[in-house]
């Protein structure tokens, strides 16, 4: 009986303990096998619009999870957390540039507030900010910043270097300095102000003291990315592209021939004639976006004349460009000097297809006579998006993929390509 | 902004969910056997709360006393971030000491001082994401509890006590900037502020008392098999104190063209101070709450394998799921009170021991037991991150003179890993591990 008794507490106890081990919750984890190397366990991404997932004039948490370094965090397999902002977005995106259309429903101040995450973000890995040249990468404050309402709903009052530091990253990338060149291409009212340049010394001094910020840190690698030339976007046409096709000696792009010419109503000035013209950068406000004016009223007589302090003249196109050589001989030293890997963004967008960026923008025809649908989805192209200077989602792949062989090669690491 | 919708405690209920919360070690001759003593309960007054029964037949006078002290090793690792945080708890003692005095051979009566819904929980401030629903918390219920047992006839004996509680509650959490309501309706996360932006250090210290009952009986089927049980009926104690509110510096300041309209520079932290002055809904003021400690009891047999030898099991159940609902009642109006409504499981618990009397001098014990948590998925925190426990236990008694016994035990609490929640609302992000040592030293003497 003693005997038996006993077995079958045995008996019992292993089955008990049995039953007990297996009982363990569904542990999850979002990666299960980590960071493809434990180099990108925490991966920081500073920049402007761009890294931030800009699009069309616009953001939302559609067009940042479309973001290069979004795309990265994905393929190193690490947590990556991103600041979203609500739909529509803040501002919203357009949704046809010519009829200055945005993303709906209509919200005040044109921008809805961060979106509520389900897991609220423990810090944030894409710590770039619209509008942010290099100085606003280490202060908010002072001459000189740029500092927006986006960067305090990224942010919440912290510097993109100080949220940084707060991540500890093991990787970082940083492409800061396109708006220290770009505000001055872009300005509406004399695109190509050379005064709006961040001069080379300054910048490389905000340069340096952001690169020593991510060498406090515990960073491992990093990838430093160069200055865009900001000459070479849609955004701007030639000036003597605009003569030609008056001339009729070259055309647009356009449904039917007519659309394909400009209008009478649309007038061209002699200044614009090769060679002046050819150096001549006309930006989308004041020559594409007046083509379509002119279709939309064929009464009034408007055009485009290159000596317009509205276009970029050849002798601040110099500037810019000399500008943008300069940055990146100075980004590419400091990449060499720190053991950053370094990529110049320029081979990537000048190495696609001839007509992958149109040199003239695909322009809506007032009134519709037959179905061009480019005008409103692509109007400058498959990679640029509505606003004509900020990447779609496929250029957001390609920087990516450029990135990760950039990475790879300077690194060992074995980051797979985005199929 | 200028009023905060704020949350405060959110993470309560886990605490009182908690089936670690019931505490068994209340005697280190039954703890070496793994709690198992509804049918059969140590000879030395701790009967009282196992099983009141048992004190009937007790002969003479007999007094005990020792702790249980627990070292408790536990950790979150967040799976996002991958940080590990470690458990900070201290050694926590649980003393408990009886004494009884046999009035005939038919009647015995004691008084006992135990507590059987205590603790501790204390992880580090700094860094851990889950200190916003508690980085220390602290339960003490004590019952001093007299109690008579009663032998009816040969094969029965009856107990019951009748106990005193005296209860005190300690919470302390920080205040998440990001969560509380800049403007009605819209969140200062919304505006941009981080997660995990500490502005205000909480601090909520309360007592309240009350009174249970626990009664029992032991069946003596043959001179080998006996049978048993008790029931610790359920108390409600309302418990009356402070909340404080100490502000902590955030040092951020609002940048130009800010959401909130607001000059640049203008500092956080003065935006937020009018809520801390008089007034103010995080102003220190008076608390009440209720918390209902849940009715438990365990039946069980002894069964004698030879004369020496006994083989004992439990099985023991707490009735967590008769707690309900928890209001923190806030006196201060600007301060909101919080309704919490968890959403507990009762606990079940299987307890094998067995004793053998090796000689007149020793005598030793070992025992196994697993319980079920009472806390559901959704409610795994800080403050007790709980699961199912296997535990496995030891212990020895030594005659060192007629009249004095002295006893050890140890016990090795191994929980299962469970995924539970560092962030209010998040849900579950991480997997809490636990386990613990205990080591328990007593004395009890015969007169």
């Amino acid at each position: 009986m003693t005997r038996t008794t006993m077995r079958i507490g045995a008996a019992a106890l292993g089955i008990l303990l049995a039953v007990a081990a297996c009982h363990q919750d569904q542990l999850f984890q979002p990666y299960p096998n980590g960071p493809l190397d434990p180099m990108f366990t925490r991966y920081v991404s500073m920049g402007n619009s761009i890294t931030a997932g800009f699009q069309s004039n616009g953001i939302n948490d559609s067009t940042q999870l479309q973001s290069y370094a979004v795309l990265l965090g994905k393929q190193m397999q690490t947590p990556f957390f991103v600041p979203l902002m609500a739909r529509p977005g803040c501002p919203p995106p357009y949704t046809n540039v010519y009829l200055q259309t945005r993303v709906p429903p209509a919200v005040p101040n044109n921008c809805a507030l961060r979106a509520q995450q389900a897991v609220p973000p423990p810090y944030i890995n894409n710590v770039a900010v619209p509008g942010a040249e290099v100085l606003d990468g280490i202060t908010n404050f002072g001459p000189g910043t740029n500092a927006n309402g986006l960067t305090t709903f990224f942010l919440g009052g912290f510097t993109q270097t100080q949220m940084m530091m707060k991540v500890n990253p093991t990787f970082v990338t940083v492409w800061l300095g396109n708006n220290d060149v770009l505000g001055a291409a872009t300005s509406l009212t004399n695109a190509g102000d050379s005064t709006r340049i961040t001069d080379t010394l300054t910048f490389a001094s905000e340069y340096r003291a952001v690169l020593d910020s991510i060498g406090r840190t515990g960073a491992q690698g990093g990838v430093l990315i160069g200055v865009a030339n900001v000459t070479l976007i849609p955004y701007f046409s030639k000036g003597s592209k605009f003569f030609n096709v008056k001339a009729g000696t070259d055309s647009i792009a356009g449904p039917d021939s007519a659309s394909r010419r400009f209008r009478a109503n649309f007038l061209v000035d002699p200044s614009c004639a090769a060679p002046h013209g050819d150096s001549v950068l006309v930006p989308f406000p004041a020559g594409a976006a007046r083509l379509a004016a002119a279709r939309a009223d064929t009464v009034t007589i408007v055009g485009v004349n290159c000596n317009d302090s509205v276009n970029v003249q050849p002798v601040e196109l110099v500037k810019l460009q000399r500008t943008v050589a300069a940055y990146n001989r100075l980004i590419a030293a400091e990449a060499a000097a720190r053991g950053y890997a370094y990529f110049d963004p320029n081979t990537l967008f000048t190495a696609l297809p001839a007509g992958s960026i149109p040199t003239f923008p695909n322009v809506i025809t007032f009134p519709p006579r037959a179905a061009f649908p480019a005008a409103a989805t692509t109007p400058f192209g498959a990679f640029f998006s509505l606003d004509g200077v900020h990447p779609t989602a496929a250029s957001h792949k390609l920087v990516a993929n450029a990135l990760i062989g950039v990475i790879n090669a300077q690194y060992g690491s074995h980051l797979p390509a985005i199929p | 902004m200028r009023r905060f919708a704020f949350m405060l405690f959110a993470g309560v209920p886990s605490v009182l969910a908690a089936q670690g919360f019931a505490v068994s070690e209340h005697n280190t001759c039954t703890m070496g056997r793994a709690g198992a003593a509804a049918a059969s309960p140590c000879a030395d007054g701790s009967a009282i709360y196992f099983s009141p029964a048992g004190l009937a037949g007790l002969a003479g006078k007999h007094l005990s006393f020792g702790s249980a002290f627990i070292a408790a090793s536990g950790s979150f690792t967040d799976e996002f971030t991958l940080q590990q945080t470690k458990l900070d708890n201290p050694l926590i003692p649980v003393p408990a000491g009886y004494a009884t005095y046999a009035v005939s051979p038919k009647l015995t009566v004691g008084i006992g001082a135990y507590a059987p819904y205590g603790l501790e929980t204390k992880w580090p401030v700094a860094g851990f994401a889950g200190r916003f629903l508690g980085y220390n918390t602290k339960i003490h219920s004590i019952y001093i509890q007299p109690t008579a047992g009663y032998q009816v006839n040969s094969w029965l004996k009856v107990g019951i006590g009748w106990a005193y509680i005296t209860s005190k509650l300690e919470l302390h959490q920080r205040v998440d900037l990001s969560t509380q309501q800049a403007i009605p309706g819209v969140s200062f996360a919304q505006l941009g502020i981080q997660t995990g932006t500490d502005f205000a250090d909480a601090s909520l210290n309360a007592t309240g008392n009350g009174f249970a009952v626990n009664f029992g009986a032991i069946i003596k089927l043959n001179d080998r098999l006996s049978i048993g049980g008790h029931w610790l009926t359920r108390k409600t104690i309302k418990y009356d104190g402070d909340a404080a509110f100490k502000q902590i510096a955030t040092n951020l300041t609002l940048p130009p063209n800010n959401p909130l309209g607001l000059p640049a520079g203008t500092p956080v932290d003065a935006l937020v101070l009018p809520q801390f002055v008089s007034g103010g809904a995080l102003s220190n003021g008076p608390v009440h709450t209720t918390i209902t400690l849940p009715p438990q009891g365990s039946i069980g047999f002894a069964y004698k394998l030879q004369d020496n030898w006994t083989l004992m099991a439990d099985y023991q159940t707490i009735i967590w799921g008769w707690f309900a609902t928890v209001k923190i009642d806030f006196d201060n109006p600007a301060t909101p009170d919080i309704p919490l409504v968890p959403h507990n499981k009762d606990t079940h618990a299987v307890r094998l021991g067995t004793e053998y009397r090796h000689s007149d001098k020793l005598t030793l014990r070992a025992g196994y037991l697993y319980h079920t948590s009472a806390s559901p998925s959704d409610f795994v925190t800080p403050l007790l991150p709980e699961n199912d426990r296997n535990e496995f236990t030891g212990g020895a008694s030594y005659r060192i003179s007629p009249r004095i016994v002295g006893e050890v035990a140890y016990q090795y609490i191994k929980q299962n890993d469970r995924r539970g929640e560092v962030l209010p609302g998040a849900g579950n992000t991480g997997v809490y591990t636990f386990h613990a040592h205990l080591f328990g030293a007593g004395v009890a003497l015969t007169f």
